[in-house]
């Protein structure tokens, strides 16, 4: 979760430029694709980490693999990002391109959290209170932890509102144990 | 628990069960990206405050309670914690609460007489703190020039030596500096012992003891000593001992300065000890080291002279107006309708030098910061002379305007006496081969050092103080020998206390020893003189 500056760095220059060409839908996608395909292989993590595979090889594979599936920018820079041997950075990229993105489109991460699975009404209930009170378009995470008892907890970026059942129950024995 | 009546737990069950459903909590988290060596780095707590405590819930230390840490470093992607206790619970990923609650201890008047941790946790198994408590910061500035007053007001060490060669004043900062197994802390000591008498007084001294890296055993010694001698009724022990978290012996001091500001900021005096400061400066070297600041001298961070001067800094003699003192900058919101003007917090930080190097970066750092230093010396305490004071190199640079007037009038030619008695200390080997002046003046030397002679724990009043040293400097010692002059005192001492009560108790208020009473104690050591040199 580190996020280096470099990566950072490559992230707002391919976001500027996909703004520049007014290509910026395609460009998230893409870029969506490359992180969910870096992910889900373990073989394709290990050959970006690796110091053994010379970097032609690495541009080369990068390439083979991409080819069909992302736009000519994304391609591109994908081969720059190989050509100056800073694979490793990629997942990141993604991460730190991701997170700009929804930052400059004003899109906010929401993790809501519940007991039980929510009903859709209710959750479009929910999304539409957190999109008048943050003004910004919610994108929600839906994770279910029978652990919480009851209720749910809402976590946009560092902030959680809980209304867990569990929170309530430590928050009791608090009161008691004081 | 036990104590809790059922019909309030159901009460406090109702109240709770009553908002259960439409109250939600807000609060902020991060996550752990990694710990080790008591350092958590976490990823989030985007809004955190420099200097906040934070807790991880889900790390839970050997008495079942979450983890607290301090957050120390703010950077561009994570943030520096350092954490109170057991960093082995601490697992990567866990997520870390904020508490918006910058370090902070509760103090009140119920503090007295208890040992606490430096977060205001009590030690001694007394229970919890009596009465009614204030949050105070850790961290607070210093009052501003306009909220002083120059030190004015004497704060008796009962020590002969400090009392009447280095005074010291209440809002003084005086440093007590030597090597190990010099009798630093016996000076502290027996200053918070000798503020019994001021407690029956209209201006008590509180004393308050911050031990910093210290071993358990020692700080109980202290606090049985000062319990055998009454002292604990008015202290406040916090203590950081060596076992614990580098965090807390760093805080610790901090702790000590907002419990003596308490009673400083409601018009009464305080003494605060800091023993020692050098370990806080270690402990706060690691911390840095760990959060990878730039080490700079002696491997001390860059900012480790700001660290003592801020908290030296916070020792002042507040100015004796209700209406400027409410005025005065960064008082915490609870203690405000409290402010009294008229108090003092004294400090008295102690260092420990390697083989009396006081030129090294943190003595000179606080001597430079002090109002005058104590320096306690190797070889004088070898030699015998306990407290082992140098009294040439030893200095109060506020304290002579703060002294009792006599005792002001008898200091000068003491001074004068003991400086050339250390020039002329080499030839005494000639003996008799030397002129009678040379002669005469080792004679008195000699005996003014026996006289400033005391053991530990025994603190003499300002009173008892002034009429020996007034025999002194009469010349009348000079009649006995040097081995006599601990028997004379005890006898003059007695004598004087119960012959003249009145007159003794007048000199204690008005600080004026009469021509008449000066006169009828010199009468007293005369004939205890001639009983000694008779048997």
């Amino acid at each position: 979760m580190t996020s280096s500056k470099a990566a950072k760095r490559y992230a707002s220059a391919l976001l500027d430029l996909a703004q520049e060409q007014n290509n910026l839908e395609a460009i998230v996608s893409d870029i969506v694709c490359i992180k969910e395909t870096i992910d889900g292989s373990r073989d394709l993590q290990l050959l970006l980490k690796s110091p053994i595979i010379k970097p032609a090889e690495k541009t080369s594979a990068l390439e083979a693999i991409f080819v069909k599936h992302v736009g000519p920018l994304t391609l591109q820079f994908i081969l720059l990002v190989s050509n100056k041997e800073r694979t490793i950075l990629l997942p990141e990229i993604a991460r730190s391109f991701i997170k700009l993105y929804q930052k400059a489109s004003g899109i906010i991460e929401v993790t809501l959290t519940s007991a039980f699975p929510l009903e859709d009404d209710k959750i479009a209930q929910i999304k539409k209170a957190l999109e008048t009170s943050t003004k910004k378009t919610v994108e929600f995470n839906i994770v279910e932890n029978s652990a919480l008892k009851g209720g749910i907890t809402i976590q946009m970026e560092d902030t959680v509102i809980d209304g867990s059942v569990l929170h309530k129950l430590e928050q009791l024995e608090q009161t008691l144990l004081s | 628990m036990s104590q809790v009546r059922p019909d309030e737990v159901s009460a406090i069950l109702r109240k709770q069960l009553s908002g259960f459903n439409n109250e939600s909590d807000v609060y902020d988290v991060g996550t752990v990206l990694e710990v080790g060596d008591g350092i958590a780095r976490v990823y989030g707590l985007s809004q955190v405050q420099a200097g906040e405590l934070v807790t991880i819930p889900d790390a839970k230390n050997e008495q079942g309670e979450a983890v607290t840490g301090m957050v120390l470093n703010l950077e561009e992607d994570n943030v520096g914690i350092v954490l109170f206790g057991s960093s082995s619970a601490v697992e990567e990923g866990q997520t870390v609460k904020r508490t918006k609650d910058i370090a902070s201890i509760s103090v009140g008047d119920g503090l007295l007489g208890r040992v606490i941790d430096p977060l205001g946790n009590p030690q001694d198994g007394k229970g919890a703190i009596a009465g009614k408590t204030i949050r105070v910061p850790l961290e607070r500035k210093a009052p501003g020039v306009i909220y002083r007053e120059p030190v004015a007001q004497p704060l008796q060490t009962g020590i002969k030596a400090i009392d009447a060669l280095i005074p010291i004043g209440r809002g003084q900062r005086e440093l007590i500096i030597g090597d190990r197994q010099t009798g630093k802390t016996s000076v502290a000591i027996d200053t918070i012992i000798n503020q019994k008498e001021t407690q029956d007084t209209d201006n008590p001294v509180f004393c308050i003891y911050v031990a910093v890296g210290q071993k358990a055993s020692t700080v109980a010694g202290i606090k049985q000593a000062l319990e055998e001698n009454g002292a604990m009724d008015y202290s406040v022990i916090i203590n950081a001992p060596a076992s614990s978290a580098a965090p807390m012996q760093y805080i610790a001091p901090f702790a000590g300065a907002a419990v003596g500001e308490f009673f400083r900021d409601t018009g009464r005096h305080a003494l605060v000890i800091y023993d020692d400061l050098s370990k806080q400066a270690v402990a706060y070297r690691e911390l840095s080291l760990l959060l990878k600041r730039p080490p700079g001298r002696e491997a001390y961070p860059g900012d480790v002279f700001y660290l003592h001067s801020r908290l030296l800094e916070r020792a002042a003699k507040i100015i004796n107006d209700d209406q400027v003192a409410k005025s005065m900058n960064n008082i915490p919101e609870e203690l405000k309708p409290m402010v009294k003007g008229g108090g003092s917090l004294t400090s008295l930080p102690v260092i420990e030098t390697q083989a009396g190097d006081v030129s090294a970066y943190i003595p000179t750092n606080v001597i430079s910061i002090t109002d005058g230093q104590i320096f306690l010396d190797t070889d004088l305490f070898n030699s015998g002379i306990r407290p082992a004071i140098d009294v040439g190199i030893s200095v109060s640079r506020v304290g002579g305007s703060a002294q009792v007037k006599s005792m002001k009038k008898l200091s000068g030619t003491l001074k004068l006496d003991l400086a050339q008695y250390r020039e002329l200390e080499a030839f005494a080997k000639f003996g008799s081969d030397l002129d009678p002046a040379t002669q005469a003046q080792l004679r008195r030397g000699e005996r003014t050092a026996e006289l400033l002679k005391q053991n530990v724990y025994e603190p003499l009043p300002v009173e008892q103080q002034i009429v020996l040293l007034k025999v002194n400097d009469e010349g009348l010692l000079d009649k006995i020998a040097v081995e006599h002059i601990q028997q004379f005192q005890s006898e003059f001492i007695e004598v004087v206390t119960s012959k003249y009560e009145k007159e003794m108790d007048n000199l204690a208020n008005s600080g004026v020893l009469s021509d008449e009473f000066g006169g009828q104690i010199i009468e007293v050591a005369n004939q205890i003189i001639g009983q000694i040199n008779a048997a």
